[in-house]
């Protein structure tokens, strides 16, 4: 089945990816000298102070580099109209039933399902909601959603969500989320940070943070939910 | 040794993506190595002694955060790219009846 | 101890990935993808990464693989679109030959036949929309079926080399719309 040409060539890729190999191991032992602390010191002494929270990591994305948040944000919409353009999911008036579908889900898979699926959403939830002081945040809380909602699909899979509704409100959410990055120029004097005037105290800022994690986590679930649902229904 | 460790899973995800036969592989070669490269990049963070960047109290030594923050919106938008992917492959599919490279690049002959 | 841990995991991360990438059935893959993304997770926690770690095991051991699982069943099937009016005329004995002849054509491809009837519509649209890989309909002036396919499928060039010798049946093709405005 391995013709001998085709040998040649693979053993020849192999040896190339060797030798990068080689010039990573060379060009990597002196590593540790080059490597300075200055960021890492910049963040230990100023994070809390001027942002108010806890875990830093929540404090880089949303107020040093809200910038690259946005544009991330701005991704998932491109991608999610991208499914949407490439594929046929609107089919409704012809009733089509095809003879391998009718098949049903076991009866264990169900009743799991209907136990599971409130938990996970509040677990979702919460790690939406304390994203500014326990490892967690808008991301991670919006897959987990997104996560809880496709096990519904498991109990009644004819059950499909109305992906126009969902579109909608995902495109306002991210013109929403945009609007209060730019209020903190009027506030502040700067733009894509905390609107949130710092002479409040570091206990008032902290509701910046609530906000924009509940908008993130909603953002990102509901284009994981459009995706999944566009792919369902793709020809049928 | 750590960092080397991953640059081979790396290195062995751009072998499996040179020498795929169907598209799914492609596709499978391309979430491990978006997966090895965080790991690479997280790697070089970390250092002996150091915790988790979240101050439960003041004065501890932290690794780097940011490392950590620009990765998460990597994972995110490497899961939307894969999800692309694989719509246009089920098009693909329904175009020209098969889903092995050769096949489909040579056309109507 | 932490550090013989990490060392003993990205050994196996490694092993994990030479399986993937040298493994023939596309199905079984999937569960092997799933597992390299928790391994890695757990990698990222013994890296200080708690974070990232949380959102590798809720996009890529669960989202992906179920994203993966959908579409790679749906490029396992072959649909057919049974327009044959069964009331008007006897054919018993034809229309066993055609689906034998069917059958062994999904079987040789390791394709599942999935059979329907009973929709309405243009032949254009139905193989644009609900892609309708092979419509059979009935000439009784003829006497003879006449299957219908897409034009730029590989399939149907098959499927002309196969029936060439049966006289009852005909292959014929579409033509696709041009897929760049």
């Amino acid at each position: 089945m391995i013709r001998p040409s085709s040998l040649i060539k693979r053993i020849s890729l192999v040896f190339l990816l060797g030798g990068v190999l080689y010039f990573f191991i060379i060009s990597f032992t002196d590593f540790k000298e080059i490597y300075n602390s200055a960021g890492k010191d910049f963040f230990l002494l100023n994070g809390l102070l001027d942002t108010g929270s806890r875990n830093l990591v929540t404090a880089i994305y949303l107020d040093y580099r809200l910038f690259d948040s946005l544009f991330e944000a701005g991704i998932l919409l491109i991608a999610v109209s991208g499914v949407m353009w490439v594929s046929e999911h609107k089919i409704t008036e012809k009733n089509a039933n095809f003879m391998l579908d009718k098949q049903k889900t076991p009866e264990l898979f169900i009743t799991f399902s209907r136990l599971l699926y409130p938990v996970m959403l509040l677990f979702g939830m919460y790690v939406v909601i304390n994203g500014h002081i326990s490892p967690g945040g808008g991301f991670q809380g919006g897959a987990i959603i997104a996560t809880a909602i496709l096990i519904l699909y498991y109990i009644d899979i004819r059950k499909t969500i109305e992906v126009n509704l969902i579109l909608t409100i995902e495109k306002f959410l991210f013109l929403f989320l945009f609007t209060i990055a730019f209020i903190s120029y009027f506030t502040r004097g700067e733009f894509f940070t905390n609107f949130i005037p710092s002479s409040m105290g570091m206990d008032a800022q902290v509701f910046y943070l609530y906000l924009l994690n509940i908008l993130i986590g909603a953002k990102v679930s509901l284009g994981l939910i459009a995706i999944f649902t566009a792919f369902l229904k793709e020809g049928r | 040794m750590n960092p080397i460790l991953s640059f081979v899973v790396i290195l062995i995800g751009v072998y499996g993506l040179a020498t795929s036969r169907n598209i799914i592989k492609s596709v499978f070669c391309v979430t491990i190595i978006e997966s090895a490269t965080i790991l690479l990049f997280l790697n070089l963070g970390a250092y002996e002694g150091g915790l988790v960047p979240i101050l439960t109290e003041l004065g501890i030594e932290i690794v780097d955060p940011l490392p950590q923050a620009l990765m998460i919106t990597t994972i995110v938008i490497g899961s939307t790219i894969t999800s692309l992917a694989l719509m246009l492959c089920i098009k693909i599919f329904h175009h020209y009846g098969s889903i092995e490279w050769k096949v489909i690049l040579r056309g109507d002959k | 101890m932490m550090e013989t841990i990490g060392l003993i995991l990205q050994i196996l991360l490694i092993i994990i990935a030479l399986v993937i990438i040298f493994h023939k059935e596309n199905f079984t893959i999937i569960i092997y993808i799933s597992a390299f993304g928790l391994i890695a997770a757990t990698l990222y926690v013994i890296n200080q990464a708690p974070d990232v770690a949380i959102a590798e095991v809720a996009i890529g051991s669960a989202i992906i693989p179920l994203i993966y699982v959908i579409s790679i069943s749906r490029q396992r099937e072959f649909i057919v679109l049974d327009r044959v009016d069964y009331d008007q005329f006897n054919l018993d004995k034809e229309v066993s030959d055609v689906y034998q002849i069917l059958t062994e054509f999904a079987d040789e491809h390791s394709l599942k036949l999935n059979i329907c009837a009973g929709i309405k519509g243009s032949e254009r649209e139905l193989t644009r929309e609900l892609n309708i890989d092979l419509i059979i309909v009935y000439n009784p002036d003829k006497q003879r079926f006449e299957f219908k396919g897409k034009s730029s499928s590989v399939i149907m060039k098959q499927l002309k080399t196969i029936t060439k010798e049966k006289p009852f049946i005909q292959v014929s093709t579409i033509e696709d719309r041009d897929l760049y405005d």
